[in-house]
């Protein structure tokens, strides 16, 4: 039963703590948009189950479903007046609904003597969000980059390190003129690409950081030719480098590098190396010729949009004749990175490393939680209208704060669908 | 002048990764010019309203992205398009070589109905750069005769960093398209309907 299961009742806490953050918090992004007639009216919730947590026993689940995901479970932030909350204004502070606790919970799990960490148990955990400081380790875990054994992990790591350095010695610092015809326009792409990803960072200006990212790029290009780089790419790099330099640097989307050995770097572009091709491991059909993955994920998309909202769905469809591809291909080639701030990915990762090929999977309900999430004013726009909004969504805005109800309704949409693969074609 | 028909013109935006599509739009859509574009991805959409004789024309512009690996989206996003605007970079050769696939790239997944007398134009861009020019004028001229020797395709060098010729290009390609609506719809009667009001035996339905 899915309410017993730990995963389960340990989202329901989060989400009733959130609920209850939300009421004190205002939105600047939803006050911006609240003149738009509110996206998140109020007007339906009360079909609302109580908790997503019993959605299986619900008797939603047989019948015309509501749109439980079009609405957020908290109050809806617009009535509330924007005002600074006091929570914002004291930094960073305990990310998640349980707050210190939960630092606490990732310590134990983590640094206690045992030999190694409960895998499961760090899944369960980090779904809810992984604290800065445990980020880098529980990241690398995750992904099984390193592995769970304690006593291994150093040798692992300098082992994984060397390699890179070598790959690089074969690969990268070589002669151009013993570069293929395909890799030097591999390396003209990267180049073009470099100086224009995430141009609005200040880290991703830095020289050496550049030059790091045109190294991973080229080499992870170098080695899967049936993809080679393809643009986006660049963009799941970024992740990883500010996550693992974050060990490093209290803020480091705002480093300079002041204080960080060359030899911190380099460690910090092999892990992050080694990293992205774990990730990318199992989306590569995402970016192939033709890049089917890609076209699977917004056909699935566009299949659960039509089960949970039909009357979005004929809208922007059969009625404006806009087509998903046309606003979703970048959602998926980008895994939201162009739609969302920086921080609020780095959140949404840690949730889908936690997931069964969250990256393909759940990435899809997270896309279609969010469209529906604009729905009622979805509805209303032409297709020119329809079209921009889609391009530029106010997702643009959000913060991790406003990351954590997107997951819920995304895992309300995955209970409810997850299972019903006559309805949803999965891989 | 009450019925003013509306008039739509799809355009589409090609060529090469870097040659400044997506500059070239915001310059012409919103006047201004960034160093800090992201490289696009599958396409972006801006519009804008314009006049030309007299009539309210909007213009849905679609940035498509550079790199071939995108091309497969093509057909969601070049049918029914009105105009082509193909862009090169004259400091690099290679996107001036490319240019023929991209119109027979565009041609092929567009499939518009008149291929041979589709509405294109040629821009070379970045002539603010014109000391690290390495495709001279004359090359392109002689490309768009050999094209259409009858009625060479239009092209004009731009700066979408400083705003040379971006007004001119898109207005031309514009009223080109306008041009190439109105021909064809003389040629299908069917599509010429007087909206004027005048002759108008009941407001039935559409069917």
């Amino acid at each position: 039963m899915n309410e017993t299961s730990p995963k389960a009742s340990m989202f329901k806490n989060a989400l009733h703590k959130l609920s209850k953050k939300e009421k004190e918090k205002p939105s600047h992004f939803l006050a911006s948009s609240a003149s738009t007639g509110g996206f998140f009216g109020r007007k339906k919730t009360a079909t609302h189950p109580p908790f997503p947590g019993s959605v299986k026993a619900s008797p939603f689940c047989n019948a015309q479903l509501p749109p439980v995901w079009a609405t957020p479970p908290p109050i809806p932030k617009s009535s509330i007046p924007a005002t600074k909350s006091p929570a914002k204004d004291a930094g960073p502070g305990p990310r998640n609904a349980a707050g210190n606790l939960r630092s606490e919970q990732f310590a134990a799990l983590i640094k206690n003597d045992k030999e190694s960490v409960d895998l499961e148990k760090l899944r369960e955990l980090s779904w809810g969000g992984v604290p800065v400081e445990f980020r880098p380790l529980v990241w690398k875990l995750l992904l099984s980059y390193v592995p769970p054994n304690k006593d291994r992990r150093e040798a692992v790591l300098v082992r994984k390190r060397t390699e890179y350095q070598d790959l690089l010695g074969q690969y990268y610092y070589i002669p151009d003129t013993d570069r293929g015809m395909k890799e030097q326009e591999t390396l003209h792409q990267i180049l073009i690409d470099i100086p224009r990803t995430n141009p609005d960072i200040k880290l991703f200006q830095h020289p050496s950081i550049q030059k790091s990212m045109e190294r991973v790029l080229y080499i992870w290009a170098i080695r899967h030719p049936a993809s080679g780089y393809v643009q986006g790419i660049n963009d799941l790099l970024t992740p990883f480098i500010t996550v693992f330099l974050s060990s490093f640097v209290e803020n480091p989307e705002n480093s300079d590098l002041a204080g960080i050995a060359e030899e911190t770097i380099k460690e910090i572009e092999a892990d992050s190396y080694w990293c992205l091709t774990k990730l990318l491991d199992d989306i590569q059909d995402h970016y192939t010729f033709s890049q089917p993955g890609l076209q699977r994920m917004v056909q699935r998309m566009e299949d659960l949009v039509r089960r949970c909202d039909a009357d979005l769905y004929s809208h922007i469809v059969e009625k404006e004749q806009v087509q998903f591809v046309q606003f979703a291909f970048r959602w998926m080639n980008c895994l939201l990175m162009r739609e969302c701030p920086l921080q609020s990915i780095i959140r949404l990762w840690d949730t889908y490393l936690c997931e069964d090929n969250g990256f393909e999977n759940f990435h899809i309900y997270v896309c279609a939680a969010i469209l529906m999430t604009f729905g009622d004013a979805l509805k209303e726009m032409e297709f020119q209208d329809l079209v921009l909004f889609l391009q530029s969504l106010p997702t643009k805005e959000w913060e991790e704060e406003d990351i954590e109800p997107l997951l819920s309704r995304a895992y309300i949409l995955q209970t409810y669908f997850a299972d019903a693969p006559n309805h949803i074609p999965q891989k | 002048m009450a019925h003013r028909k509306k008039v739509l013109l799809k355009v589409i935006i090609l060529g090469d990764s870097g040659v400044g599509k997506t500059s070239l739009m915001n310059q012409y859509v919103n006047q201004k010019f960034s160093n800090q574009y992201k490289a696009t991805i599958g396409a972006d959409f801006l519009t804008k309203e314009i006049t030309i004789d007299e009539k309210l024309v909007t213009m849905q512009i679609w940035d498509t992205a550079g790199q071939e690996r995108f091309q497969s989206l093509g057909v969601a996003f070049y049918r029914g398009a009105d105009a082509c605007v193909l862009v090169y970079d004259i400091t690099n050769p290679i996107s001036f070589e490319k240019l023929d696939s991209w119109r027979d790239e565009f041609l092929a997944q567009a499939g518009p109905r008149d291929p041979e007398n589709f509405p294109f134009i040629v821009l070379g861009n970045k002539v603010d750069q014109e000391n690290e020019r390495r495709v001279p004028t004359q090359k392109i001229e002689l490309w768009c005769k050999a094209k259409n020797a009858q009625q060479p395709m239009s092209f004009f060098e731009t700066s979408a960093k400083e705003a040379t010729g971006v007004e001119e290009a898109f207005q031309t390609i514009a009223k080109i398209a306008l041009q190439k609506g109105q021909d064809d719809d003389i040629f299908v009667p069917a599509a010429t309907i007087d909206l004027s009001g005048a002759a108008t035996k009941s407001s039935g339905g559409c069917c």
